[in-house]
């Protein structure tokens, strides 16, 4: 995949402090199943991270 | 109250329509990922089609879809909050 706008030689340390990032979503793989992907709430299964009221699943 | 066929179009539509949105916000931050470009083309073609099939069959679900020839079937069908989508 050509490279997004996040520049991966950017080196964390340089990053001011008190700032959240979140880590670049790299893959595009997306659920087969647009009707699993519609009761998952989201496309890709990377994304899917159901909250459930404790730690993350 | 919908048939069980108009209430499978609009769910399909409905499930088509949330992978265009994932798929526009993840284009959003990938611009260049030319696979996701023509997966977001596709469902887009395939939505229009699903969009005009429920308007001529049903009632539009959006004004640029309405080809009423005689009445204006946008106001006369119910509206969300009036039911119009159970």
């Amino acid at each position: 995949m050509k490279d997004c706008m996040f520049d991966e030689k950017q080196r964390y340390d340089d990053f001011p402090v008190a700032m959240a990032y979140v880590p670049w979503q790299k893959t595009n793989e997306t659920y087969e199943c647009l009707e699993k992907a519609f009761e998952e709430g989201t496309l890709f299964p990377i994304l899917n991270k159901p909250f459930t009221g404790r730690r993350c699943v | 109250m919908m048939s069980k066929e108009q209430q499978k179009l609009l769910y399909e539509i409905s499930m088509i329509d949330f992978a265009i949105v994932e798929l526009n916000e993840y284009l959003d931050t990938h611009p260049y990922d030319t696979e996701s470009v023509q997966y977001i083309a596709q469902y887009n073609r395939v939505k229009n089609k699903m969009m005009r099939e429920y308007a001529s069959k049903y009632s539009p679900l959006a004004v640029r879809y309405a080809e009423d020839e005689s009445e204006w079937s946008w106001t006369m069908t119910p509206l969300p909050w009036e039911g119009g989508c159970n």
